[in-house]
């Protein structure tokens, strides 16, 4: 009896795995009907993947047996001298025979030139780091610039194939968030063995079933041993005239701790507030105004601003991650900067209205003292039933500007005081049931204070301000304490390929606007300059919203369609001003995505997109606003409402395997704003005034963008280009003139290996720029840019490197003369392998060139600028890595 | 004529004779081999390019480097012999040129018969037949493309090791480098988990008719002294035709052994070199002059100060 259970129990074992086990059988013959023996057979899927695989035996006969329960099946057979055959499957227990018609032996042969550089799984798109990475490259964002596909921006914004990533991961942690350049920066190509692409990226792992992201991401898979201990290296450089650069590094990727912190200093220009650029992520619907109050008109030289910045800066960046198991991880990430900037400028500007031409001249000198200190705390919990999330975040920045101003001649000294304190924190949970439907509680919480001053010495404009006579300052005040809250609760139905989301939740935005402008007699005495330019406007918005959003999804055509309906109540009141009033406002703004996979590695998308959207209090304080030395602002329009439409489609398009990426965007939107910007120009004082007045912008854009790497050449080629046009209304002086702006630019570059020990790369951009009013005797002008990169490094006994590199800039306006700038670099390393030492000489500006030049012509203004910049810069630095 | 020969150097002359049943080749595969022997020295890999001629249901991997080594030896030696025809005291000497290792077994993959054999050569070429390993691939998602050849991976367990082979779906070749094999596409690269062994694919070409006979026409031939026309054989060295010829098959002057008899030989190799070789020789009709003494030859595989190999190719299976 027991033998018998044992052999039954043995039976079971051994037949139980059979139940799955399904087979096909079949033949494999020549045209006349002679078997052929040794031949493959595959059977596969509808996307191609090898489900099963055998070989025919001596009489053709094969089987093959699979587990899989799919459709679309497909059999394929193929031997040498045969055309392969494929035939599909319809039922599983008919045979299949296949006929394979003789031909040629094609062999083609293959030389290898280099090593293959990408590999692709899914969704998954695996770039080996060492593949394009060259010797004198340190980084990873080095070798990410290489990478076809791979885009990574001047600010260090990484984009793939015209999207920009969502996420940086480092073995899949999200160490940095949105501000991510740190990581491209600081982490060494040595340590990361592949780049990974993952398009549909879905962090949340309880959503990953039914997955409806179009989020691209990168992560970087390290290698093993660089996740044994702490990594880094530390950096001191020290040049002429005066300079200095120093950089600290320290990283770990182990499983359970993960961090990269970084300490750096500098005063060559570069600026450290750069590793702080978030690459995305809202406000969460908290529109506010940035900032009441600015420093000056000018703008900043159209030159990279490495070239430009005169600084001294430092930042401390700390990004933490301890994970306690795989579903639960918190993360801090602490920084500091302290940045101190002198500009130095000269700018004419003429604006020509009818039947008067507005010039001014300015020359301005400043000190910026921005400081800014971020902390973020996050606890994430990501399991496979439910996620949540918390984010506290406080931010707190502080910036300084003493400007000295002379403005047609007249001098003044300006000083600016801004902070702002922001303290939020953002919960989101999500629960998935039995029932596999999902439930989302999100709520947002945020705090803001941005108090600003600005000071005159001695005071400006006395015609308006001052009832005409001279007096000592001018001090502006502005205070704006806002509360934002945002609530949502949704739930989502999954049917298969079919996704409901309801949600209903609502937001409320309080703001207390107050401002007051002084002015300060000769003889100290301070007084408000009028009581109508003060503000004491208390505000509140708030929306009641719900939300259904239905989401198909069959793997080859993706539809989203989303029905918000929203009630929007505004009140706002200054009783100084006898401002009180409110509105009720019910908006459907439908938006509808579709994308419908054309290929295996190719897809289309459009949307369409309607929107209602009302104004902030920036458009409707009525006390005005000293804005700067020259600008008055103020307004006198109800809120202000917008209604725009969109529409867009794409092409994207890949051939991972030749390295080939293309993808084309076009949009079109149409808008109808009820207000309008009016602004009044005089030599010395420029108001602007929102008044009531309906008028419409229209925005054309095509963009297209190719890339490749050519396996002949070791190249990574890239060319795009893009079309914009903007039709807009611009009031000035009481005159409504509408507006063309027009920009084609055209972009090609190449990352070449030449040889082992010679690199190449080159980048043009070429913008043409055109605008153009209606009115009959403006100018239409025509501006061309031409800018130009190069540079060429060389390797010399294995541990030299020396790189030359170029940057032209040309620029054609008609009737002005054409500008044409050259900048050189050299730079020259020697690695001292022993040591884990980098010596490095490197000369900036090698042509001294102390000012630059910019002529802006616009339709109806002409201005130009000439900035100081830093010349020629010697400098030595000593890398140490461990 | 045939001792003259023998006295100076193990010379064998013949004239190239034609297989039974050919596989026709149809390409030839170069691989570059790199293999970490010693664990405590990863910066010296052991490297050697490999070659893979392969026909529709037969292949056979071999050393290219050793290939190239021994056709320029019997190019030297051709060279000699033609300038001393006539002599009656010949003289050969041959410089090998590069005294780097190489490897001294080829194997020969048979799909149709599902055969495989291991050839070592010690003076007499022995054939060691086992059935080829059933290895239990798993064919996964990713691709990858080789110089334009675009391949799908697989893995698999295979002598201890966790392989990784990237075969092209386009080339329904079954063949592969070293004992991989059985996939439904030419191997075109292949490493282990740990990448210390690694097969990686150095190019890939079509075997025409003018291409054998173009390198039929580069064998050195000599005229012997009799007006017959041959190739030089030498023994010890594996050239030529068994290679670039137009077919893959066995040598037809190897021996068909066990792998047990084919180590006890080569234990007596190792303890008796001299009375070693006489037999060899005897076995193929050579005799030795006396007073002559033989070296170990440079290609031997124990031969010189062993390199140290803690990390064989095959390695126990740890469970």
């Amino acid at each position: 009896m027991r033998a018998l259970l044992l052999t039954l129990a043995l039976f079971l074992i051994a037949f139980s795995p059979s139940f799955a086990q399904k087979q096909i059988k079949g033949k494999v013959k020549d045209t006349k009907g002679a078997p052929i023996v040794s031949a493959n057979v595959n059977l596969k899927d509808k996307e191609g993947n090898i489900l099963s695989f055998t070989r025919t035996d001596d009489s053709g006969n094969y089987t093959l047996s699979f587990t899989e329960d799919v459709k679309d099946l497909t059999i394929e057979a193929t031997t040498i001298g045969y055309a392969k055959k494929i035939i599909a499957v319809s039922e599983l227990n008919k045979s299949y025979d296949l006929v394979l018609v003789d031909s040629e032996i094609n062999l083609k042969t293959v030389v290898v030139k280099n090593r293959p550089k990408l590999s692709l799984n899914g969704d998954t798109l695996n770039y080996t780091t060492a593949d394009f990475a060259d010797k004198q490259d340190r980084s990873i964002g080095d070798v990410l610039k290489k990478m076809p596909g791979i885009e990574v921006g001047e600010d260090g914004k990484v984009s793939y194939n015209g999207k920009g990533i969502s996420a940086l991961y480092v073995d899949g942690d999200n160490i940095l968030d949105d501000k991510y350049s740190i990581g491209t920066k600081s982490i060494p190509h040595l340590a990361v063995d592949k780049v990974q692409v993952i398009e549909n990226d879905q962090p949340i792992k309880m959503l990953r079933k039914n997955n409806m992201s179009d989020d691209v991401a990168i992560n970087l898979v390290t290698k093993p041993e660089a996740r044994l201990k702490l990594m880094g290296d530390a950096k001191l450089g020290l040049g002429t005239p005066d300079r200095f650069d120093v950089n600290a590094n320290g990283m770990m990727f182990k499983k359970e701790i993960k961090f990269i912190n970084n300490i750096k200093g500098n005063n060559i220009g570069i600026d450290p507030g750069i590793d702080l650029t978030s690459f995305f992520g809202g406000n969460n619907g908290n529109d506010k105004p940035s900032n009441f109050l600015s420093a000056g008109a000018a703008g900043v030289p159209t030159l990279p601003q490495k070239r430009t910045l005169f600084n001294k800066a430092g930042l401390a960046n700390f990004n933490n991650l301890f994970k306690f198991n795989d579903d639960l991880q918190v993360k801090a990430n602490i920084s500091y900067l302290y940045d101190q900037r002198i500009q130095e400028y000269n700018k004419f500007s003429e604006t020509y209205l009818s039947g008067q031409t507005i010039t001014f001249n300015e020359l301005q000198e400043n000190a910026i003292n921005p400081q800014k200190l971020l902390a973020k705390l996050n606890v994430t919990a990501n399991a496979d039933d439910y996620y949540f999330s918390n984010n506290l975040n406080t931010n707190y920045s502080l910036a300084n500007t003493a400007s000295n101003v002379i403005t047609n001649g007249i001098g003044a000294n300006q000083d600016l005081k801004q902070q702002t304190f922001e303290l939020t924190n953002e919960l989101s949970y999500r629960k998935k049931l039995k029932s596999e439907n999902t439930f989302n509680f999100f709520s947002f919480l945020s705090r803001t204070t941005q108090p600003e001053t600005l000071n005159i010495r001695p005071g400006l404009n006395e015609d308006i301000l001052n009832n005409g006579n001279p007096y000592a300052g001018l001090t502006q005040y502005i205070k704006l304490p806002t509360f934002y809250t945002n609530n949502y609760t949704s739930f989502a139905f999954v049917n298969n390929h079919f996704t409901q989301t309801y949600r209903v939740g609502f937001n409320i935005q309080h703001h207390t606007l107050n401002s007051e402008l002084y002015r300060i007699q000769n003889n100290l005495s301070t007084e408000l300059v009028s009581p109508s330019m003060t503000n004491n406007l208390e505000w509140l918005k708030t929306k009641l919203y719900t939300d259904a959003a239905y989401e198909y999804n069959n793997g080859k055509f993706k539809a989203n369609l989303g029905l918000p309906v929203s009630y929007n109540y505004i009140s706002y009141e200054d009783q100084a001003k006898n401002l009180d009033k409110s509105l009720n406002r019910i908006f459907v703004n439908p938006s509808l995505n579709l994308k419908y996979q054309s290929g295996i590695e190719n897809y289309v998308t459009a949307n369409y997109a309607y929107s209602n959207d009302l104004g902030g209090i920036d458009d409707v304080y009525q006390g005005t606003i000293l804005k700067n030395y020259r600008s008055l602002f103020a307004n006198d329009a109800p809120i202000t409402e917008r209604k725009s439409q969109s529409v867009g489609a794409g092409f994207n398009f890949r051939k991972a395997m030749q390295m080939f990426f293309l993808n084309f965007n076009a949009s079109y939107t149409t808008s109808t704003v009820n207000t309008i910007s009016s602004f009044n120009l005089s030599d010395n004082i420029s108001q602007r005034v929102v008044i009531l007045l309906p008028n419409d912008m229209k925005s054309l854009a095509f963009s297209t963008n190719a890339s490749k790497y050519l396996f002949a050449l070791k190249s990574t080629v890239n060319v795009g280009a893009s079309f914009s046009e903007n039709t807009f209304e611009q009031l000035q002086n009481n005159v409504l003139l509408p507006f063309t702006s027009q920009t084609i630019s055209y972009k090609a570059g190449i990352e070449s290996k030449i040889n082992n020990f010679v690199n190449w790369s080159y980048n043009a951009n070429y913008a043409i720029s055109k605008n153009r009013t209606t009115n009959a005797n403006a100018v239409q002008n025509n501006n061309q840019q031409l800018r130009q990169q190069s540079s060429l490094t060389a390797t010399a006994f294995k541990s030299v490197f020396m790189t030359l590199s170029a940057e032209h800039i040309f620029t054609h306006q008609n009737a002005q003369p054409d500008l044409s700038y050259l900048f050189a670099d050299f730079n020259v390393r020697y690695k001292l392998q022993k040591l884990r030492t980098d010596l490095e000489f490197g000369l900036t500006n090698l042509a001294n060139i102390k000012k630059f030049e910019a002529n802006y012509l616009s339709a109806n203004s002409f201005s130009s600028g000439t900035y100081y910049i830093p010349g020629r810069v010697a400098m030595l630095k000593a890398t140490f890595a461990f | 004529m045939k001792t003259i020969l023998t006295t100076f150097l193990t010379l064998a002359v013949t004239v190239s004779a034609f297989a039974q049943s050919p596989d026709k080749a149809l390409a030839k595969v170069k691989y570059r081999f790199t293999h970490i022997q010693d664990t405590t020295q990863k910066d010296k890999p052991y490297t050697e390019n490999m070659l893979m001629v392969i026909g529709k249901n037969a292949s056979v991997y071999t050393s290219f480097d050793k290939l190239n080594r021994d056709l320029e030896m019997q190019k030297q030696i051709a060279e000699q012999l033609k300038n001393q025809t006539g002599s009656g005291n010949m003289s050969i000497n041959i410089n090998r040129t590069g005294t780097n290792r190489v490897s001294d077994l080829d194997y020969f993959y048979f799909a149709k018969e599902n055969k495989f054999y291991t050839k070592e050569r010690l003076v007499t070429n022995y054939l060691v037949e086992e059935d080829a390993a059933k290895i239990n691939w798993k064919i996964t998602k990713d691709t990858v493309s080789f110089s334009g050849i675009h391949c799908q991976k697989a893995t698999a367990r295979f002598k201890g090791r966790n392989w990784i082979a990237w075969f092209a779906p386009e080339l329904p070749f079954q063949s592969g480098p070293w004992k991989l094999n059985g996939l439904p596409g030419l191997i075109i690269e292949a490493y282990d988990e740990t990448q210390t062994v690694k097969f990686q694919f150095d190019g890939l070409e079509h075997i025409t008719e003018e291409s054998i006979k173009t390198a039929a026409a580069n064998d050195p031939k000599i005229t012997l002294p009799g007006g017959t026309s041959g190739t030089v054989k030498v023994v010890g060295l594996d050239v030529g035709s068994s290679y670039l010829g137009a077919e893959v098959k066995l040598p037809a002057d190897a021996v068909k052994t066990s792998r047990k008899e084919l180590d006890k030989l080569k234990e007596a190799r190792d303890q008796d070199p001299q009375g070693f070789m006489s037999a060899q020789m005897a076995a193929q009709g050579m005799t030795m002059a006396t007073g002559t003494t033989i070296r170990r030859s440079v290609s031997s595989v124990s031969s010189g100060a062993k390199a140290v190999i803690n990390n064989p190719i095959e390695l126990p299976e740890t469970k």
